[in-house]
């Protein structure tokens, strides 16, 4: 089972360049600028180099066993700190079997240091034995059940990782090998800082106009790269077409920049990377959330049983968004740390604070420049009002099919079409051309009944009376309100009848009891019809009327009861 | 004058408060509607469980350390209470309350169908909507899905949980068919 967002899911009315462009410029960084490789390199000869895994090993050793632990499991358990990261070497070489870098050792020599964070890939070659094993221990931890001694092993791990590099636990500093472990510590992060130096990268003591911008341009790998592509073309191209792009481009690399840094200076640790556009992606995605929240999200599920492209469904934003996208970041936000066990890492916290800067950055646009709220697009607007004077049919329902295919909720210009294909009674004049003629019947049969069905819920009574009103009365109502719901037809003639409009509540009436024959309302409906039919007044235009529409509509369910009404109107008038 | 403030009165200034009429005496009539099938259920619970599953995780994660050393410490009953505790709300606020209130879910109404009772009546008891939710879905996963397959031999496509909770799922969204 597969269910992929596909946004909003619409036509795009231009092309999403500033998308286009960030998403080759991480592109071109990706390819171009290999500092993550170099970085990740560097981190790997720093840890060499200062001895940093060995002397974090040796101080969970003591942790360990210094909390009774056995002294073989502790040593076991230690492979799981600085996994795949080189024991100390000599004058700067790298040992066999750890991290084969893929630049010359010799080129690593300056400077280099450690982290953790999003560079995926640190280790390759010999190390990948040592990777083996600590999944197998990771496997172990996954899931202690009832042994008391795993989840001690576990717990203190975590304790251990969570707390030996930026505040040291209070039962770690009297330990024998703490000194050396400080010492490599100090040299370390030493290293990492020139590393970062070198390389521009973002961490804490790092922040700058030119890391953070930096930061966001690379990234830690292809799957990295890809997902957040995938996102922001997902949510950037919709975004982008709401208003101005530079507004939008702003809004973005604000939010990412504010995301990153905030992250970077409050809730990264001293060895901390944070590099990637996930946090740009973040800030899309809360303009995405504010600017169309009364649209659809649409997406595709795809169920394993036949081979086809799976089927398309839309949900209201409001809701499906928060809980598709935006509680994974909260979940991974509250993680009570066993996820530190794991490989990767990725700042939920950055993303969540892009996030709410990119919701208040649309709300601030939404009221700057707002737009109506069946309309989503500043240029929609425009055309939706020049359209409000027009009198070109053609044009009207070119441009009307256009509007619809960027905003299928865009309500408020099927009304405005609507109203004017009936206003202008081309349905029923001769002298109009047979194709335009054709045109308007083919445009109210679509989306008259959502036009009805949409004032029905929001108690436009009316309206929809103004417009069904003018529909010729030897044009059957079943043509055009085919897909409009038994109630909303009732609610309507209700109106009608309320209004006196008596000729549209039978129609109405007779609407509901060809269609829906076998209803357990039918006899009801049927008496308020014949009701209604009663107090028809006799005069000369509700006669011609009532003529006219037996004449079209012989086999209405209701025509004994009007043919009996005409008689006796005759009879009156006689 | 300006043209967004013209837009939005269109319809606006044509509203009016309902009035108790025919319609609103009637209410919708759910014989009209046809029974959802297995594939628009299918889709519909596929859905519900991406949704579901992030809600779930909200709780479930955020207690996930407690629970484990509830386990490694021997109280297994008290962690079993509180994973089960973490499990009941999430299916509350879900799929329970949401049926009870309107017989939908996020999918079931992303999807259109709708649970009403076997009655054909919209309103679902409380009582009822546990019975489908949490026994009946309990007890038709408990048998491999087999609850699952009675609606293949069912006239009105009901499974194992329809029968316990006297409910029906009908294909709501297509509107009523006049076949029917």
């Amino acid at each position: 089972m597969l269910v992929l967002p596909l946004g909003l899911g619409t036509k795009l009315r231009r092309w999403p360049i500033v998308t286009m462009m960030i998403g080759l410029v991480w592109l071109i960084a990706f390819f171009v600028d290999h500092s993550d490789q170099r970085i990740a390199n560097g981190m790997v000869a720093s840890v060499g180099r200062t001895g940093m895994r060995d002397a974090a090993r040796r101080l969970f050793v003591e942790y360990c066993t210094s909390h009774k632990g056995k002294s073989d499991s502790c040593q076991r358990y230690a492979q799981l700190i600085w996994t795949g990261f080189p024991a100390k070497t000599q004058s700067g070489l790298l040992q066999a079997g750890a991290a084969q870098s893929k630049i010359p050792a010799s080129k690593l020599q300056p400077l280099h240091v450690q982290a953790s964070m999003q560079l995926g890939g640190l280790a390759g070659g010999g190390a990948s034995a040592e990777i083996k094993r600590a999944e197998v221990l990771r496997e172990e931890l996954r899931d202690c059940g009832s042994s008391k001694t795993c989840f001690q092993y576990k717990e203190m791990i975590w304790t251990f990782l969570e707390g030996h590099l930026d505040r040291a636990l209070p039962s770690v500093v009297h330990l024998p090998s703490f000194r050396q472990y400080d010492v490599a510590q100090h040299d370390y992060l030493n290293l990492l800082h020139r590393l970062c130096v070198a390389n521009d990268c973002l961490m804490p003591g790092q922040i700058g106009l030119k890391t953070l911008m930096l930061a966001q341009i690379r990234h830690g790998g292809v799957f990295h790269l890809l997902a957040n592509l995938f996102a922001l073309v997902l949510f950037g191209i919709y975004v982008e077409q709401r208003g101005s792009r530079l507004v939008y481009f702003g809004a973005l690399v604000t939010g990412g920049t504010i995301g990153m840094a905030a992250y970077t200076a409050f809730f990264g640790t001293q060895d901390t990377i944070v590099l990637g556009g996930s946090a740009m992606v973040s800030a899309a995605m809360g303009m995405f959330y504010v600017f169309f929240f009364n649209s659809k999200l649409r997406f595709l599920v795809w169920l394993p049983r036949k081979i086809y492209a799976g089927t398309r469904f839309s949900a209201d934003m409001r809701y499906s968004f928060p809980l598709f996208f935006l509680l994974s970041d909260i979940v991974g936000g509250l993680d009570s740390g066993f996820a530190d066990l794991a490989t990767h890492k990725v700042a939920h916290v950055a993303h969540l604070i892009a996030f709410a800067f990119g919701m208040l950055a649309a709300y601030v646009i939404g009221r700057w420049r707002a737009v109506p709220a069946p309309l989503i697009y500043e240029a929609e607007a425009r055309v939706v009002h020049d359209l409000t004077y027009t009198r070109n049919l053609p044009r009207l329902f070119s441009e009307t099919t256009r509007l619809i295919s960027w905003n299928p909720e865009n309500i408020a210009v099927r009304e405005l079409t609507c109203s004017a294909a009936l206003r202008s009674s081309v349905l029923s004049r001769q002298e109009v051309p047979q194709p335009l003629r054709h045109q308007a019947h083919v445009f109210l049969v679509e989306h008259l009944a959502t036009v009805c069905a949409v004032n029905a819920r929001q108690g436009g009574f009316r309206f929809i009376c103004q417009l069904l009103t003018r529909v010729p009365i030897w044009l059957p109502l079943s043509e055009y309100l085919g897909r409009l719901g038994a109630l909303n037809i009732l609610k309507v003639a209700d109106f009608a009848l309320g209004q006196a409009h008596m000729i549209l509540a039978f129609r109405l009436y007779d609407l509901y009891l060809m269609r829906f024959p076998l209803s357990v309302n039918a006899r009801l409906v049927e008496a308020s019809a014949a009701d209604a039919v009663a107090h028809l007044t006799s005069s000369k235009e509700t006669i011609l009327d009532v003529e006219s529409y037996l004449r079209s509509h012989p086999q209405s369910l209701l025509a004994p009861r009007l043919a009996a009404w005409l008689t006796n109107s005759d009879r009156r008038s006689a | 004058m300006n043209p967004l403030t013209q837009l939005a009165t269109v319809s606006n200034l044509l509203k009016v408060p309902p009035r108790r009429t025919l319609a609103s005496a009637l209410g919708d009539d759910f014989s009209l509607y046809g029974p959802a099938g297995f594939i628009l259920r299918w889709y519909a619970l596929t859905i519900d469980l991406v949704m579901f599953a992030p809600i779930h995780m909200l709780i479930r994660v955020s207690m996930s350390q407690y629970l484990e050393r509830l386990v490694a410490h021997g109280q297994s009953g008290r962690a079993f209470a509180w994973s089960f505790f973490a499990f009941l709300i999430p299916v509350l606020v879900y799929f329970v309350i949401p049926t009870w209130r309107t017989g939908q879910t996020l999918g079931k109404r992303i999807v259109g169908i709708r649970v009403i009772t076997a009655a054909r009546q919209p309103a679902l008891t409380l009582a009822d909507t546990l019975r489908r939710e949490v026994l009946g879905k309990a007890a038709s996963i408990a048998l491999c899905g087999a609850g699952l397959l009675l609606m293949r031999g069912s006239p009105r496509k009901r499974a194992l949980h329809d029968y316990l909770g006297k409910t029906m799922v009908i294909s709501y969204a297509a509107g009523p068919s006049p076949a029917k």
